[in-house]
């Protein structure tokens, strides 16, 4: 804890179902999950909204959605801004939204991220993602799932994990995810299926890969004190920690270091006065296979070259040492850009107080940790959690 | 040949180019360099943005004091020497020179 700080805790969260929903603007997700953090307490006032979405000007002509939220969620008189992270928006809005209260600059505020993706078809989905890319990467051709596929690809050769290492990331967050009624895709996967798929980028193929994902989550924020006064589970925010790695992925000392991933969640752990350790269970940014074994990685949770032990040897499963995206991840609930980050201190919140339905997490969560990133790692936001009762 | 930018005070060297160097310097030179290097990683890429070919290949050349992502010429195993030349629009083309035998 950074001592000139207040504590801040989540009082309540909420999240649509990820998936397809036809007929529903992203203003129509993020109220809904608004709508529910905020039905707990009906009355409720709170001091500023933070909305976190990448590309609305881009899937729906729409600019300024954060003002339309506050307009709809009839919130004048209030602090209200939109934080953008590309993948790791969510993120980015949670920190900001913990500095508010922190500081003592607000003392209840919402946190909703979002993204509605599934009115553009896959090719226009790549197109827009490629944005978030350097122009000299852009031009090649290249997408963020090339470069997860140039990872395994280096990955592979360096280490020689066993060849259906991936394929166990994917069966379980398929596992979780068909425990999860508001995962997009609640369907367990075999690895016959899993090498029966087709190939998107060599060696990873489509079970590799989070779907494209329409849907919102939210956090209702409050300095702890006062947290109490609205639950006796409040789960507490013990660091918010966002770290840059190179921009460019080239330029990187080896594919396989996120130095933004390993430095975000070192920080956010001295700064809890944590240790690997305390941490019981992880959400993290499984927008392919590869990249829930390299962030384990990098995050110190495993050796370098062994992280695909998590899934492979039963660690990072529901009821194993260090369950991993009980969620089911990006992988199968879903990665609606917007929500993601939002949508994994979601998940933590649950899990924490026991309310996680049938993936209940089988040993007791009192420390958590989620990492959600901007494109391929670089600007990942690391939060540490602590039950507050 | 290639143009890379290389920073007066730290000597790295930049492509795509910087405003400002890592080391905090914004004294650039630029020069044309040869570039050839190892293929440390690659794929091919079945499912393309709008407007590119598919199958696509891409790969990873570390050709020391620079490290390139480049679209690739011709399929080439990791560990093929490549000479990466800069085309039309400055996108990075490599070009497999010798084939050498795959390492593992």
């Amino acid at each position: 804890m950074v001592p000139f700080l207040r504590k801040v805790a989540i009082v309540s969260a909420g999240m649509t179902k990820f998936g397809k929903h036809d007929g529903k603007s992203l203003l129509d997700l993020m109220s809904e999950a608004a709508l529910e953090a905020l039905s707990v307490y009906d009355s409720l006032d709170i001091d500023m909204l933070v909305g976190a979405t990448m590309a609305p000007e881009l899937y729906e002509n729409s600019v300024g959605p954060i003002n339309k939220l506050a307009g709809v969620l009839g919130l004048e008189g209030k602090t209200v801004l939109r934080v953008e992270n590309t993948s790791g928006s969510g993120g980015a809005g949670i920190f900001v939204g913990y500095l508010a209260v922190a500081s003592g600059y607000a003392d209840k505020v919402l946190v909703v991220g979002g993204e509605k993706m599934t009115s553009k078809s896959t090719e226009e989905n790549a197109y827009i993602i490629s944005g978030l890319l350097h122009d000299c990467e852009r031009s090649l051709g290249v997408t963020l799932p090339s470069y997860a596929a140039l990872l395994a690809n280096w990955y592979f050769r360096k280490y020689n994990p066993p060849k259906d290492s991936l394929a166990h990331v994917a069966i379980k967050n398929h596992y979780h995810g068909s425990l999860n009624p508001k995962a997009h895709i609640q369907k367990r996967i075999t690895l016959e299926e899993y090498f029966q798929s087709k190939i998107v980028a060599e060696p990873l193929r489509v079970m590799d890969y989070t779907p494209i994902s329409d849907g919102a989550a939210s956090v209702l924020l409050m300095a702890l004190d006062e947290a109490y006064s609205y639950t006796d589970k409040p789960v507490v925010i013990s660091a918010v920690v966002g770290k840059t790695d190179s921009f460019v992925v080239h330029e990187r000392d080896e594919l396989d270091r996120m130095n933004g991933v390993a430095l975000s969640v070192e920080k956010a752990l001295s700064q809890a006065g944590l240790r690997r350790e305390d941490i019981d269970l992880i959400e993290l940014h499984d927008m392919a296979t590869i990249l829930e074994i390299v962030e384990l990685e990098n995050m110190g949770f495993f050796k370098r070259g062994e992280g695909w032990r998590g899934a492979m040897e039963k660690i990072t499963w529901l009821d194993g040492e260090l369950p991993v995206n009980t969620s089911g991840g990006l992988k199968s609930k879903g990665h609606p850009i917007g929500a993601t980050g939002v949508a994994q201190a979601y998940e933590v919140f649950l899990q924490m107080r026991r309310e996680a339905g049938e993936r209940q997490a089988k040993k007791n969560v009192s420390r958590a940790l989620s990492m959600s990133m901007g494109g391929f790692g670089q600007n990942a936001y690391t939060i540490i959690y602590e039950a507050g009762w | 040949m290639v143009r890379v930018q290389v920073c007066r005070r730290c000597g790295r060297i930049n492509l795509p180019f910087k405003y400002r160097c890592k080391c905090g310097s914004r004294e650039f030179d630029y020069i044309e360099m040869n570039i050839e290097g190892t293929l440390v990683a690659t794929t091919k890429i079945f499912i393309t943005p709008k407007g590119y070919p598919s199958p696509l290949l891409v790969g990873l050349v570390d050709a020391g004091n620079l490290k390139l992502l480049v679209r690739l010429e011709e399929e080439a195993p990791v560990g093929n020497v490549i000479e990466v030349v800069q085309a039309d629009g400055g996108v990075l083309v490599g070009r497999p020179k010798k084939l050498v035998t795959d390492g593992s």
